[in-house]
Parts: C-alpha cells; structure tokens; sequence
C-alpha cells in the first residue's frame, strides 16, 4: 500500500532527527480546546454510523515523553466514505493520498481519531488494530513522524503508534490545552485520596480535586526578580507540585526592594533560581523545585519549559517576551504573561501601566496585538542591542514591589484557572490592563488572532527540524 | 514577496554558499533561507556551519542572519556582540553589528558576503 502511494505523491520517505532517538513507549497528543471540541463533535456524531478523521501534528519531545501536537484537522468527508454501518467506517485510497500528501507539506504525523460512544475505558477493537497496522505504519514510515489510531470515550481515550514502521507504544494521554487543562488518559482517573491539610482552606474555596490536579502540575517561572518571585512564592502556598525557576543572574542589592526571598546575604553571591528554591522548600519541602539557571532561550532553558503544563513570563524585554510566546505557540503550552512600565519625570511617577495576558492555543498570543508589533521589537533591538544587559552603567527600569505584586497574584489566579478550572470558565483567554497610579485592574477580554501572525503561523510546529 | 522572488533569492544562495532551503512556516511570512554548510571565517569553527537568513521587506530592507550557536573559536569561546535568539524553534546567534543598506550590486548574495566581512571584522 505505501510503495503505491509513494509513487503517486512522490512522497519521499523523511529522516528526521527524531527517528534515530531510541524507541520511547507512551505518547502524548497535546490539542486546543476549540480544537478538541471540533474534533469531537465530528466523531461523537453517530447519527449516520460511526465518523472519523485525520488528526496532522507537529512532533516534541519533551524529557522522556514523544508529543504529537495538533495541527490541523481533516474529517472524513462525506464523498469519501465508501461503506458505512453502525459499526466501521471505511474511507477511499484518494482520500487516505490526500491526508499522506497533505501531512507531508505540513512536515506533520498523522492520528486517526474516531470514537467509541462515550465508553469510559475505551479499546482499539481488532478492526482499528489492523487499519493502524497496514495503514498508519507505512505513514510512519514515509513521513519519518510517528503516527497512530487514538479511539475515544467518555473522558478517556486509548490508542496505538507506530514510528518508523514499527509499533511506538500506547497513547500515554491526550492533553487538551484550555482553561482548565484537561487529561484523557485510557481509563477515567480515579478520585483523589485524601487532600493536603494545609491547603484546608483553599479546598473549601475550590474543591479537594483542585488538591490533585495543582500536586500533579508542573509550572516554568521565566524571571524571578520583580514579578517572578512573588509568583513562585505563590505557586507554592498554591500546592503547585513541580516549580522550575528560570533565571541566569545573581542576586544585587538593588534587587532586594523587589524580590520577595532575597536577604543582603544573597547580594552578589545567590543565583536568583537558589533563593526561589530556598523560599518554595521554606513553605513546603515536599514540592519538586527545579533551578534552571540560565537564560531565554538557551537550550537547558528550551528543554525545561517544555516538560512543563503552564508557563508564566515575568521577563523585562519585549525581545525574550516574543520568544517566549513563540515557543510557546509552537509547543501548544499555556501561556501567563505580566509587565509593568513605569514612566517618572524628575523622579515623579507619571505612568505605571502594566498588563496580565493568558494566552492559549486558537486564542490571540502576544504577538497579535500591539504589544508586540514589529515597531515594539525594532524599539527595542536599538535601544538594547546584544550584550546590553551586561553593561554595568546602563540603568535599570523603574520598579515598586507593590505594583509587580498585584500582577504577580492576578497572574496567580489565572495560573490556578488553567490548572483547575475554578473560575468555571469566566476567565480563561484573556487580557488585563493595570494602572498602578489608580489601582485600577481592567479585565479587557481577549483580542482576535491576528492574520499574518508570525509566532502563529507556527502553532504546533513542535521541536525545530532545522538541523 | 511572491514565490518566483523567493525562488530566485533561494537558487542564488544555494548557487553561491553550497546548499539553500526555503524553510518558511507559511506562506504569509517573510522568507527564511536555511543555509546547511556556510563558510565562516577563521577561527571560527565550525566551518561550514548552518546560517539562517531571513528577507523580510527585501529588497528594501536589510536581510537578517544569524549562525547557529555551536561556532566557537580555537578556545571554545563565543564571538562578540551576540545574543542567543530563539528563530522557527532553535536558538541561534544574533549579532549587533550592522552595515550600510542598500549595497551594491543588490543581490542577496552580496548582503551575505558583506554580512560575513563585517562578522570576520567585527568578531
């Protein structure tokens, strides 16, 4: 089947870098939310016989874990469906060549996806074994992307891959990137055990499951001074389980009227990632703190965000902001953005604007809106040309401790939002506007996509096959 | 930019430095040229390296490059006057330096070598 295929794309069969890493069992498939619902309204339509469709992904791999990451959606049309009953569903060799080609021009892998009536612990039958075994190996094996057969069922979902022609392993989960985050893993999750006592009385806020899913979340901090601190010393009365740090600098005394943690015994002799870590084990030895000391994007940097399930950006250059949000977009990984800019004449503070973004996939990043236009950037890339920040002279922005506060602890609530859905979907995506003269903190919604973004043009794109 | 410009800026980068790649995530965006084996100046090594250019507003506009972040020199250390920049989800070394624009003859190949002088200058 693949060798006629091959024939008539001319697809060539792709080495890519991923294919020589040893075989790793479990993978994830990671997807929007508006993505995910659309994917599921067609197949969980059963009214004429069982539907299905062709999910196309980027490829990560994030740690020890292969992540397929959704990049576009392709149903099987109506035309192409060539016998149907209320169980099975086949589909034309025409279209079986237009997913091939289609997955080839994207550089993607490609999942099956169909569903089993809201089973909650959902199999492959014997049926969508062989269809992945004769059809979604040879993929595997043209494409040089792991490919597979994912069935779902009532908040579950279980699957088969294959890379390279030979079986991958099982599907480990599907994680569904939206506010809150959710995981369908081949059985429905039991309910938690007993919750920690001493988040009693966040529970009662927000219910005991909230306890398991902030004890199983992961959260990147990248800079932890002004805003950065306050969030990581709020992660963790959160109950946050896992905390990573990112920052490559030393404590400075004119750090200590802003970061919360840091003592006159750190100056100049603490990495800012040791004083958070030393701040997180104070409040609760038990949480996984992992330093990451170094900057955006260095390479341990890049390998640390991307193991995690939220990120949160407290940089103060609008150059490592947008990279962030690329990364980001390109790994379909939650993003919590806040900023301040304090403007004084004679030392009189005439402006203190800030701002708290939530950005997701499918809703509007960073680089969508002026924020971060192409003026922005270039501003900048004057102003504070490579090895700037090294210069000893150059001044530091303004900051007030309080202000970076209020956004650390928004940032907080939106951070506990996407991890457990407490605010029952009212906040989700979203901007917010803070005047720090006024007090004023503004919920401006969220802004549409912009078209011709260029960090969206790369949603789901996943690790660079550049090399 | 439309796609015969592309083409031609991508054949005469491959024509001149060896091997070019058109690596555009999409249609809508600028022009991103992966160049596999580009010669760079000793000491720096390796030599060929990967470069990546990228013509957004071109002719009018200078092209962007940057060198991937393994170049080193004899003692292992990084050139001057560069950050490391996250571009099509790899980090690579963006450089400060400039030079003037428009040059001449304007073909990407000479923004190119001049961009190589001015590194080998610089660095």
């Amino acid at each position: 089947m693949t060798s006629w295929l091959r024939a008539i794309l001319g697809v060539r069969r792709r080495a890519h870098a991923s294919a020589a890493r040893p075989r790793l069992d479990g993978i994830e498939v990671r997807v929007g939310g508006a993505a995910f619902a659309a994917m599921r309204s067609h197949v969980e339509n059963f009214n004429h016989g069982e539907e299905a469709g062709f999910l196309l992904c980027g490829y990560a791999l994030a740690e020890d874990r292969d992540v397929l990451l959704a990049r576009e959606w392709m149903p099987v049309p109506e035309q192409h469906k060539v016998r149907r009953g209320r169980y099975g569903l086949e589909w034309t060799p025409a279209l079986s060549a237009l997913v091939l080609a289609r997955a080839d021009a994207l550089d993607a892998g490609v999942v099956l996806v169909h569903s089993h009536d809201r089973r909650s612990a959902p199999g492959l039958s014997g049926d969508d074994r062989d269809t992945a075994e004769r059809m979604l190996s040879g993929f595997s094996r043209l494409l040089g992307r792991p490919c597979g057969s994912v069935v779902l069922g009532n908040d579950a979902a279980a699957g088969v891959f294959y890379r390279d022609g030979q079986p991958a392993g099982e599907l480990s989960f599907i994680r569904v990137v939206d506010a809150p985050l959710v995981f369908w893993y081949p059985t429905v999750m039991a309910k938690p055990g007993r919750a920690r006592r001493r988040l009693d009385r966040q529970n009662g806020a927000i219910g005991r499951l909230a306890d398991a899913h902030l004890a199983a979340a992961s959260v990147a901090v990248i800079g932890v001074c002004g805003g950065g601190s306050h969030v990581c010393q709020q992660l963790a009365h959160q109950g946050v389980g896992r905390i990573v740090p990112i920052d490559d600098e030393l404590v400075e005394e004119v750090n200590l009227g802003r970061m919360i943690g840091a003592t006159p015994s750190d100056v100049d002799r603490t990495p800012k990632t040791a004083v958070m870590r030393r701040l997180i084990s104070a409040i609760d030895p038990e949480i996984h703190v992992e330093e990451i000391r170094g900057r955006f994007p260095e390479e341990k940097t890049l390998a640390a965000v991307k193991t995690v399930d939220l990120v949160i950006a407290c940089v103060d250059s609008f150059l490592v902001r947008e990279q962030v949000n690329a990364y980001c977009r390109r790994h379909h990984l939650p993003l919590i953005d806040i900023g301040m800019n304090i403007e004084t004449e004679d030392e009189v503070l005439v402006a203190a604007d800030g701002h708290m973004i939530v950005a997701l996939p499918g809703s509007a990043c960073l680089r969508c809106t002026p924020l971060l236009s192409d003026a922005v950037l270039e501003r900048e890339k004057r102003a504070k040309p490579p090895g700037y920040d090294l210069n000893l002279d150059a001044l530091g922005d303004p900051q007030v401790v309080s202000m970076n506060g209020v956004l650390a602890s928004e940032a907080c609530n939106s951070a506990l939002d996407v991890l457990t859905g407490y605010a029952d979907a009212t906040r989700g995506a979203a901007w917010w506007g803070y005047d720090g003269r006024r007090g004023e903190l503004t919920n401006c919604g969220s802004p549409p996509q912009r078209r011709g973004c260029p960090a969206c043009a790369e949603q789901g794109f996943g690790d660079s096959e550049l090399s | 930019m439309d796609a015969e410009i592309r083409r031609q800026i991508v054949a005469e980068l491959a024509d001149a430095f060896g091997e070019a790649k058109d690596v555009t995530p999409e249609d809508r965006q600028p022009l991103h040229v992966l160049l596999p084996t580009l010669w760079i100046p000793s000491p720096w090594k390796p030599s060929p390296a990967r470069g990546l250019a990228k013509f957004d507003g071109w002719p009018d506009q200078r092209p962007l490059f940057w060198i991937e972040m393994a170049v080193v020199n004899r003692e292992g250390q990084a050139p001057r006057s560069n950050n490391p920049q996250l571009v099509l989800g790899e980090t690579w070394r963006q450089f400060s330096f400039t030079f003037s624009w428009p040059i001449d003859p304007l073909t990407p190949k000479h923004a190119l070598l001049r961009w190589l002088t001015r590194f080998q200058e610089v660095t």
